[in-house]
């Protein structure tokens, strides 16, 4: 593990400190606003927050350009590429879900969205590469981004899903910073809710350019069965939820935590361990 | 009905979980090993019993009809399924004993340039596995490459440009600036004076190209080399013109007619090859001997004809004289397409349509109440 001082990860490095400070600005501002009427710090305790996570995006967004101007294509290759996809990507996914779905915690996405540029930095090859033949489809943007996408919703799924787990412990801090336990769980459908026709999207569209591209929409590969592991888990979850309701938080957040824990091995191990070898491997 | 959801749930719960579980272990086992595993006799009952249990659920109360996301989705799941069911190898046989249609499911093609093939090989044995009712020519076959990084190639040889891989006729040189080389067998040896990864042409009071200088917008290079082959020596200018992948310079003034009675060897300094970036065949089917069909295929770009996908897959490595393709049977293809668009657009009128309505029927509500209040 060690920094490459180029330009792209320079700026990373920027994106990173600015997304910590403004998880940090953020925290503060809602602990300010505790025992406030309506619950809310005035505009001049969470602006800064804001104001620092959307200097975050704007780097980790202008790396990303960067980036594409340096490989020719969008940047969303390997695992360097797609890692500084996702940072870019943490800031209109947190908006988007703070107006539409009403799910909040946007200190926990500046969190995250450091999480992942943190391996770009320091342990992902920056080494510009050429486009293998297969990625050469005008199918490649469109499933990786969607399955970026959908990782990134999922995480925040994950977020809520682990603190309506550790809720009790933590009650009164953690209900000022993400709600209580019947938010959380709300929040954690919404969020599954809004990630898994992506998910569904970014597994359908691969099959297509694998029939394209290997003359099979299915080879099970262990990227591909890894995949469809992740995909089987929230699909349990989403049929727990539809029968249950929102009465068992707790087996719903633990479906949602392995659902998670599948797409880290399908995003990391499946590409990194010599055990998983297979037709995805150059995406490392 | 409250039970009966219960009880499909429950089913539900441990079909997903049978198979998260089986495709856990099939990870673990290589893409072989776990093809060899889902498309086993046991798996194949779980299969049916799959695609059974999906159509149950539209007659046992489960609130499924009630929504339009949930019936997309649940269709197709079924479609994918009997998709893949009848486009497998059991698949195929099945509707040859049922039909009398045969089809071979899937193999390899490999065909020289010039030369056409009905005969498909079997993808792990070679042998071969069936004819088609039609052949598929290869007119010709080309890859292209990426530059490479680093400085150009120098080779020895004849006046036509040399391909890379050392062949009759061309030497490569192992060139370093400022030192003597010999090349191959031959009494030549070459040294480069100057190499200049960028450059522009200088040129003389009559207009020739007299020597090059360095150009740092200049994306081709120029050599300076001194050549000697015993007693006789030559200096010259290896100049590249923008845009082109190589340049050469003929021996002829010390080289005249010496290892070639045609024409004397030239030196040539060429774009180092990067990897393949792509790879064409230009394909023909034949029917009765004339041509009713053509396409230049590549990768994710196939043939489909009388019912076969035909896909770029390999090719000759060493001389690039031949294509590999595969060939896939189009059996219940375009059932598991319909599948796919069904099951997406399931998902997101389900996940996505319905519960904003919901939610802004909800708001609707709530902003009446109020009102009355």
């Amino acid at each position: 593990m060690e920094f490459r001082p180029t330009p792209v990860n320079w700026m990373v490095l920027g994106a990173m400190g600015a997304y910590v400070a403004s998880a940090l600005a953020l925290v503060a501002g809602a602990l300010a606003g505790r025992g406030r009427a309506g619950g809310r710090a005035p505009r001049v305790l969470w602006a800064p927050g804001w104001a620092l996570y959307a200097a975050g995006f704007a780097v980790s967004l202008a790396a990303w350009l960067v980036r594409w101007h340096e490989v020719q294509h969008a940047p969303l290759q390997n695992l360097y590429e797609v890692f500084l996809t996702m940072g870019a990507l943490m800031l209109p996914i947190s908006l988007f879900c703070r107006r539409a779905l009403r799910v909040g915690a946007e200190w926990a996405d500046a969190v995250l969205a450091a999480v992942v540029l943190f391996p770009v930095a320091f342990v992902f090859n920056p080494e510009p590469q050429y486009l293998p033949a297969a990625l050469q489809s005008p199918l490649f943007v469109p499933h990786v981004a969607t399955y970026l996408a959908a990782y990134v919703v999922l995480g925040k799924a994950f977020f809520q899903a682990f603190w309506c787990l550790v809720r009790r412990p933590a009650a009164r801090v953690g209900e000022t910073l993400v709600g209580g336990s019947a938010s959380l769980e709300r929040a954690t459908y919404a969020m599954v809710c809004f990630g898994f026709p992506l998910l569904t999207l970014g597994l359908v569209l691969g099959a297509w350019w694998g029939k394209l591209a290997w003359g099979d929409y299915w080879n099970w590969d262990p990227k591909e069965l890894w995949s469809f592991v992740s995909w089987l888990v929230f699909l349990a979850y989403l049929h727990f939820r539809a029968v249950r309701g929102p009465r068992s938080p707790v087996l719903g957040s633990v479906l949602v935590l392995a659902g998670t824990a599948c797409i880290l091995i399908t995003l990391l191990w499946a590409n990194l361990s010599r055990l998983f070898a297979g037709l995805h491997s150059y995406a490392t | 009905m409250r039970r009966m959801r219960a009880i499909g749930l429950w089913v539900t719960l441990a079909a997903v979980g049978a198979l998260a579980a089986l495709s856990v272990v099939g990870t673990f086992r290589g893409a072989e090993g776990a093809r060899a595993l889902f498309t086993s006799e046991p798996l194949a009952v779980f299969w049916i019993l799959l695609a059974v249990f999906l159509v149950a659920c539209f007659f046992f109360g489960t609130g499924l009809l009630r929504s339009p996301g949930l019936v997309a989705m649940h269709v197709g799941s079924i479609l994918i399924l009997v998709g893949a069911m009848w486009g497998s190898d059991k698949g195929h046989s099945v509707a040859e004993k049922l039909l009398g249609r045969k089809k071979i499911p899937h193999g390899y093609m490999m065909i020289p340039e010039g030369a056409a093939t009905d005969e498909v090989a079997d993808d792990a044995t070679g042998e071969l596995v069936g004819r088609l009712p039609f052949r598929v020519g290869l007119k010709d076959f080309r890859i292209e490459y990426y530059p490479a990084k680093g400085p150009w190639e120098l080779w020895f040889g004849m006046p036509v440009p040399p391909d890379h891989a050392p062949q009759m006729g061309w030497v490569p040189i192992a060139w370093k600036e400022g030192e003597e080389v010999s090349v191959g067998r031959t009494a030549l040896r070459v040294r480069v004076i100057r190499y200049l990864p960028g450059a522009r042409p200088v040129r003389g009071e009559a207009g020739e190209i007299a020597g090059a200088a360095p150009d740092s917008r200049s994306r081709t290079p120029a050599m300076e080399v001194d050549v000697a082959v015993r007693d006789r020596e030559f200096r010259g200018w290896i100049f590249v013109p923008e845009g082109e992948d190589r340049a050469s310079l003929s021996l002829a003034p010390i080289m005249p007619k010496d290892l070639s009675k045609e024409a004397a060897p030239n030196l040539w300094l060429v774009q180092p090859r990067g990897m393949p970036k792509d790879y064409f065949s230009d394909l023909a089917v034949l029917e009765g001997g004339a041509v009713v069909a053509e396409k230049t295929i590549e990768v994710n770009d196939p043939l489909g004809w009388g019912g076969y996908h035909f896909h770029q897959a390999d090719y000759d490595h060493e001389r690039g004289e031949y294509t590999v393709l595969s060939v896939r049977s189009d059996s219940g293809l375009y059932a598991v397409y319909a599948g796919f668009v069904l099951l997406v657009t399931g998902a997101f009128v389900r996940f996505w349509v319905e519960r904003a309505r919901v939610g802004w029927r909800r708001r609707r509500s709530d902003g009446v109440q109020a009102d009355a209040r």
